[in-house]
Order: structure tokens, then sequence, then C-alpha cells
């Protein structure tokens, strides 16, 4: 696993991530492994653990400024 | 004693191998490959959960890092993220709550309930497959059923992953006739030893063993305790019923680079049980601290206070003091801070030189504050904020 943390833009559909844009580069969203949520003080957070192709993203979107972070990466 | 001819009805739900299956369902990538969640990635990091495919190859729990990669040396080490496994856990309690008016959640990865008007098998097969479908597909579940809650844990133990076995007065004889006195829950060495000494060398000896050989053999009630659950009885509590909490506390083992901020751990740790202590309406009459050190020594000592703690600069202060009375037996490797003696702090008794209630509504102001903004938001300027001294963590046995 190799720690990113750096703001992204995600394209939703029916309120999964599709799309991802980082680095000037564009990432299509194959599947989604698992998505969970959690509080952090009274800020609800969406993770998404996805895959784009052999690429492992765990996304995180915060509710409260509404703003994407890829959190890590991991490859084969 | 007969063995309990009543239809088994408690169901014991055990997820495998939980946080590395998580992480294996969350990470598709990792899904056939020997996985492991440890508590550190470095080589002394300690194995909280080995993968199904890490475990086949001889992957244990409690192995270090370094041990595990000996066996299998391209492994996927990861840490652990406790609000994934929360929520995992709280999706599977919401399904099971609609089968079962009581479901007792034993651990992060444990359940039991009780079906009143249902099949079990029926139900765990329903419930099998609503977690693949509505919670991820590479999850998976081992069930066991029996009349006792005892026998419906060792029943989910006996087929893994993703098992469903029944003990029951039917085929309690052939499953006990395939145990060793070490597969049972709550017997491992000292006790198969203990009971070795009165004959019983087989779950069957233990089974048809007499009350009174059980008694000599535990020691008073346990012995009992043993006989009631092996004939599928409960021994008399409510399972259901939760007792009441007498300490809170926490406990944390630092890593070898972060073991000498001693004092910085310990205030950590008072930080976190004094908000538990406040977010249940009670305060504390008594602190206790206990170390086990890298040497392999042990250390604990407990203090009665006259004050009412409730505050954490109080609680700190009191486990500084006793922290400062301990022999230095070089660097711990585990720090617990307890605190005892409760009381509900609706009857908070008022000093004489300092203002209890104005110290009452600041720590309830700073408790909202950090409840809203998030933990540690506001706190005590002698508190590291570093998250890495103190990590979150999710502790083994009942939650």
């Amino acid at each position: 696993m190799q720690t990113i943390a750096e703001k992204v833009n995600v394209n939703l559909l029916d309120s999964t991530p599709v799309l991802m844009s980082w680095r000037n580069r564009d990432y299509k969203i194959t599947k989604v492994g698992l998505h969970h949520n959690h509080l952090q003080g009274n800020t609800l957070i969406h993770v998404f653990s996805c895959l784009s192709g052999d690429l492992f993203l765990k996304l995180k979107y915060n509710t409260k400024n509404l703003q994407w972070n890829l959190m890590e990466i991991y490859q084969q | 004693m007969e063995f309990n001819g009543n239809l088994p009805t408690i169901i014991h739900l055990d997820i495998n191998s939980c946080f590395a299956t998580i992480e294996q369902q969350a990470n598709p990538l990792i899904r056939e490959k020997p996985v492991v969640v440890a508590a550190y990635t470095n080589n002394s990091g300690c194995v909280l959960a080995a993968s199904v495919t890490a475990k086949k190859l001889g992957i244990k729990t409690g192995m270090r890092v370094i041990d595990a990669k000996k066996i299998y040396p391209s492994l996927v080490v990861l840490t652990p993220d406790p609000p994934k496994y929360r929520y995992i856990h709280n999706k599977i309690k919401k399904i099971l709550k609609e089968y079962s008016i009581c479901v007792v959640p034993k651990s992060i990865d444990e359940f039991v309930f009780e079906t009143v008007n249902s099949e079990p098998r029926t139900v765990s097969r329903e419930i099998k497959q609503r977690i693949k479908d509505e919670v991820g597909e590479y999850i998976t579940v081992s069930v066991g059923i029996s009349t006792n809650r005892y026998l419906a844990k060792i029943a989910s133990n006996l087929q893994k992953p993703d098992g469903l076995s029944v003990i029951d007065k039917n085929n309690f004889l052939d499953v006990f006739k395939r145990l060793r006195l070490t597969d049972l829950t709550g017997i491992k060495r000292g006790n198969s030893n203990r009971l070795k000494l009165y004959a019983i060398n087989t779950v069957l000896d233990f089974y048809d063993a007499p009350l009174w050989k059980l008694k000599l053999a535990f020691g008073g009630i346990v012995g009992l305790y043993w006989q009631t659950w092996l004939h599928g009885y409960e021994n008399g509590q409510s399972w259901g019923a939760k007792t009441r909490q007498k300490i809170y506390g926490n406990s944390y083992a630092p890593p070898a680079s972060k073991a000498h901020l001693k004092y910085e751990i310990l205030s950590k740790l008072c930080e976190k049980t004094s908000y538990r202590l406040r977010k249940k309406g009670l305060t504390a009459q008594g602190v206790h601290i206990a170390i086990s050190f890298r040497d392999g020594s042990f250390w604990h000592k407990g203090q009665k206070t006259k004050k009412y703690l409730f505050d954490t600069k109080d609680i700190n202060s009191e486990a500084v003091k006793i922290l400062q009375q301990c022999p230095d037996f070089g660097l711990p490797r585990v720090l617990a801070v307890n605190v005892f003696s409760l009381q509900s702090a609706s009857k908070l008794q008022l000093d004489i030189f300092e203002d209890q209630v104005k110290k009452s509504n600041l720590t309830e102001a700073v408790d909202k504050i950090n409840y809203k903004w998030g933990m540690y938001t506001i706190h005590f300027a002698r508190m590291s904020r570093d998250t890495t001294i103190v990590q979150d963590r999710i502790s083994f046995g009942q939650l």
C-alpha cells in the first residue's frame, strides 16, 4: 500500500464512483470492493475501496467540505 | 444429567478471519493471496488476523510478522482499519436483528442470538446468503447451532470457513468423539492437564465425569458450570443480560520506537478512559495502572482516591503519581489504565476547596466540542496530539 492523500476529482453514477481524475489522468473505476462510512467528529466520511483495472484505490469523500481525496493506492 | 433434549435455537455466528477477510473484500487484488493484518507492518509487529489462505500455510494469529514472512516471504501485511471493521460489524448486526430481538455481540466478529419461531438451519442459511449479498461477496461466516451458547460456539468452530454445524441430542456423542479436549473453548494446556489429573482424557470422559470430580478439578462452582455447558444447558444466568461494568480502562501496546513515551501514552489512555467514563455518566474513586515490560516482568498498582474522579486532568495526575512509584524495569510492552469504584455522576460530592459543578460543566462543554469536531480537538497541553502515540485499536473479547 502506498499512502497518497491528495485531492482528486471523482465522477459518480447512482452514488457510486465511475471515474477518477488524478494528476491529469483519468482512471475508470471497474469495481467497488467495499463502501463504508464513519464519523470524524460530526462529519460523515464515505470511503470507497475500488479498482481501476489492476490498480487499487482508496477514495475518501468528506460530506462537510464536499471534497474527494485519494488516500491509498496498491498495485500487484 | 441427560443432554438437553430441547430443539437447538441458539445460534453463534463467527466472521471467518474477520479483519483479513474484510480487507480482502475491500481490495479484490489481494483476495487469493496470503494476507495478514498486523498491529504494525514492521518485523516485530504481531499478527492480529490471518486470511484463510495464510492459515492454510500455517500462519497463525499471535505470530510475529517476521516469523510469518519466513513461512511466506511475499505475504501481504496490512495495518488495522477499525472504522471498516466496525461498519461491517454493525451491518451484520442490523441483519441479525431482523431475525431475533436479542442479538448479543460477543466481540467484533462474533454474535450470539436466539431464534424463536423459525427453523434455525433455514434462518442461518438465509443470513449467510444475505451477508454475501448485502455486506460483501467475499465475507464468509461460520454458524453454530445448539441448545446453549457454549455448544453453539463449539459448533461454529467445527467447520471453517463458511460452515454450518449443529450440536443437539442426536449428534452430540459423535461430535464429542471427534474433538480433543483442547478443541473446547476455555480448555487449553493448563485446564487439560488439570483434567488429566482426574483421568479425564477425552471430551467424552469430560461429558461423563461426575460433578464431584469436576468440582475437585476446577474448584467449586466452575465444575458445575462445565457440566451444565457440556450437557447443553445454560448455567442459570440470563444470557442476554448485561452485567454492570465495574471498571473502565484502556490499554495499549506501543511499538518499540514509541515505548519510551510512557507519560504521553498514559495521558492519552487517561483521556480515552475518562471520556468513556463521562459518556456513561459515571465517576470513579480509584485508579489502577498495569505495565508488562519488554523483559517479561509485570508491575501493577491501584490506588483509591478521596476525590470523585471524572475529569481527565484528575485521572491523569493520579495515574502519574502511581506510575512514578513503578520500579525501572525498562521499556513497557503493554501499558493499561483502569478506573474503579464507579458511581453515578449525578451523586457528585461537592468539594470545599474546588467548585466541582463548574469543573463538571467545563468537561461537559469540552466533551461536546470533541464529539462534534473529533476526539482531541480540545485537549490538555501536556497531551501529545500525535495520533501514532496511541492508535485506534479494536480490543479482543466482549464489546
